[in-house]
This record gives C-alpha cells, structure tokens and sequence, in this order.
C-alpha cells in the first residue's frame, strides 16, 4: 500500500466512531467516551519512573496528548499494540515531559496486586516497554469516574487537552490482530495530529489582575473587581520571595496548581 | 501560604494577558483569599526544581526558607499537611528565645 493510501486509512480510522467488537449487535461502550474530560484517578505504578508509588498519570502528563488502556487482561495482541506505541511516545518522567511530547500509560485493573505487579513485569519485559508505564489499579471495576463496562476486557482511550479524542472498547477474545491495527492506526494519528503549542509574546507583564480590557468576560470583570490578583515571577525571583516571607514569620506554604 | 500556578509552558517570555486573566478567573471562582503567583517559568522546570511528578503539589518551608517536606500524589490537608505544619512551627517556637 503506497503511502498517502495507508495515510488515508489511518484517518479514516481515526476517525470511526466507537469500534464495537462484541458479538452482539451496535457499538460496545466502555469508558470515557468522545468529548468526556479525563480526570484524575490514582493507580500503582509498576515499571514507571514512579515504580511503587501511588500516582495520578492523567495528571502528570496533564494537557498533552496521551494514549491510555485500561484492561484487564494482559494479551499478546495487546502486547505488540504496546510494543509498536512505545517508541512513538515520550518516557513518562518529569525530565521527558515537553509541552508538546506524547505519552500512553496502561492500568491493569486488578483485585489481586501481587499477582499483576509480577505480570506487569514480566510484560513489560516480553514487549520491551520502556517509556510507556505499566499501572495497576486494585479495582477490577476500574476507576468509577472513567466508566469501564464490567464486560470489557480492553478499553483504549486518547485524549489531549484532558479531551477524549477517540474510545476503542473490546470485550474478551475481540482485541485480535484486525482491532489491533485498528487502535494503531489511531493512536499514530492521535498522537501525531496535535496543534502547535502556542507561545506567549516577550513583552512587559501586565499589571496584576488588570486585563487587555479585550474580550472580557463577566466572570472576568468581576475577579477585576474583587482584586483577587495573581503576580507574575520567574522560579528564582518566586523562591527568593519565599526565603524572605519566612524570614518574617515561621513557615510557608506553597501550594503549587495548574488550571487543568 | 501562597498559591504558584504553573500553567506557564514557553522556554521565554512571560505568561499571556489570556492565561493571567483565566488564572485570576479561577482563583476568584473558588475564592480563594491567600497570595498568588504566576510562575514565568516553564512547568517542567518548577517541577523539576523540587523533584515533583505531578499537580496538585504542596511545599513546606522552614523559617529560614529551606524546603522541609514536599506534598505530592494522594495527600490531605487536615491529616497530612496540618500535622507538619503544626509540629515546625511548634519547633519554631520553642527556639524563640523567651521575652524577659
């Protein structure tokens, strides 16, 4: 197949709706579907930078683009999915992670967590996976928030922009080689269609709290109003600030948060 | 206790008229009345200056501005922060030097 053809089925692809692979007739759902946010959950990490830790992936990668299965079997079909994903996208740790990198974590949804940290390994392993985290989750129900259908074996969910972009579900047996290419050829066009990351203009800041007065909203107007201001400072001159506001008092908290 | 919102992603310049005003939306939405900061620096370094993985996260200094205890991951407030804070400051105190 020559290549525009291959790109065209790629898109195509991406674009289906919800693949149903069941037996029984409509689409299988399972999952957060196209549009739905994804929020944060915590899960176990096993062969990530954060082995051993409780963590929240969908937070740390927050905005970016990100490839997530939730199973509940560790299959062959689902290891070469994997296998063929994981040079696409970034390692998760902090030092990997650009505006614009790519990422995909799996959770393997469990009520035995011995068991699935030894098997997570051992795939991890067999597959050569190395920047996607192998997860755990000790809940076979799954996260309640993300909705996974008891009956689903694999759920594969991309989101960007915390956005679900595109929902693969597959009940047990029906993630074989043709669903494989499948979620692939979505998860390549996924990862590889982000918008540029828009970068701020070098300018003076702006008086805190004052905006351009374009495009204000009434939720805007009022913060104005209500002088709850936000001071713009580089790293250095922030923790400069936090020296000195100990200095004068006894300890500070810094409570660090993003929008998302 | 002051809040640091580290939406900022550009290697230069500084936070967009847009971003400040969505940031100070927020705030005022949750009302939240403590001091607030923009931090002109690209996420990633911020957390990587404080070895962080991810948001939400919480810093505790000492009296002499050195970093005492990070907060990340699953943590609460009231059983987790609170205890910390109250035992420093309790330190603190007893090294004060007693008024004549």
């Amino acid at each position: 197949m020559t290549s525009p053809k291959l790109a065209a089925l790629c898109l195509a692809l991406y674009l289906l709706p919800t693949a149903g692979r069941g037996d029984e007739p409509g689409p299988f759902r399972s999952g957060l579907q196209v549009g739905e946010t994804a929020g944060a959950f915590y899960v176990e990490d096993v062969t990530g930078p954060q082995a051993g830790d409780e963590l929240c992936y969908a937070s740390a990668f927050a905005k970016r683009a990100v490839v997530n299965v939730q199973t509940r079997a560790l299959t062959r079909e689902l290891g070469t999915f994997l296998r063929e994903l994981d040079p696409l996208v970034a390692a998760a740790g902090v030092e990997n992670r650009k505006s614009d990198s790519k990422h995909a974590f799996l959770v393997l949804l469990t009520d035995d967590l011995e068991k699935a940290e030894g098997d997570l390994l051992a795939f991890a392993k067999e597959y050569s996976l190395s920047n996607i985290p192998l997860t755990m989750l000790d809940n076979p129900a799954g996260d309640p928030s993300y909705k996974i259908a008891p009956e689903a074996e694999i759920t594969v969910m991309m989101w960007s922009e915390t956005k679900v972009r595109v929902n693969h579900a597959f009940r047990a047996g029906a993630f074989d080689a043709a669903a494989r290419l499948l979620v692939t050829g979505a998860a390549r066009a996924h990862i590889g269609a982000q918008p540029p990351v828009r970068k701020p203009p070098v300018r003076k800041p702006p008086v805190p709290g004052e905006a351009d007065g374009k495009d204000t909203t009434a939720e805007e107007a009022e913060a104005k109003k209500k002088s709850i201001t936000a001071t713009v400072g580089t790293l250095e001159e922030l923790q400069k600030e936090v020296v000195a506001v100990a200095k004068e008092g006894s300890v500070v908290v810094v409570d660090l948060w993003a929008l998302w | 206790m002051i809040t640091w919102n580290v939406d900022f992603v550009a290697e230069t310049g500084l936070p967009s008229d847009s971003l400040i005003k969505r940031v100070t939306s927020r705030l005022k939405k949750k009302q939240v009345n403590l001091e607030h900061r923009i931090v002109a620096t690209p996420t990633e370094k911020v957390l990587g200056a404080y070895e962080l993985f991810s948001l939400p996260a919480l810093l505790l200094f000492d009296g002499d501005g050195a970093l005492i205890q990070r907060f990340t991951g699953k943590f609460s407030i009231e059983t987790d922060v609170r205890p910390v804070v109250e035992a420093e400051v309790a330190k603190r105190k007893k090294m004060q030097p007693k008024s004549p």
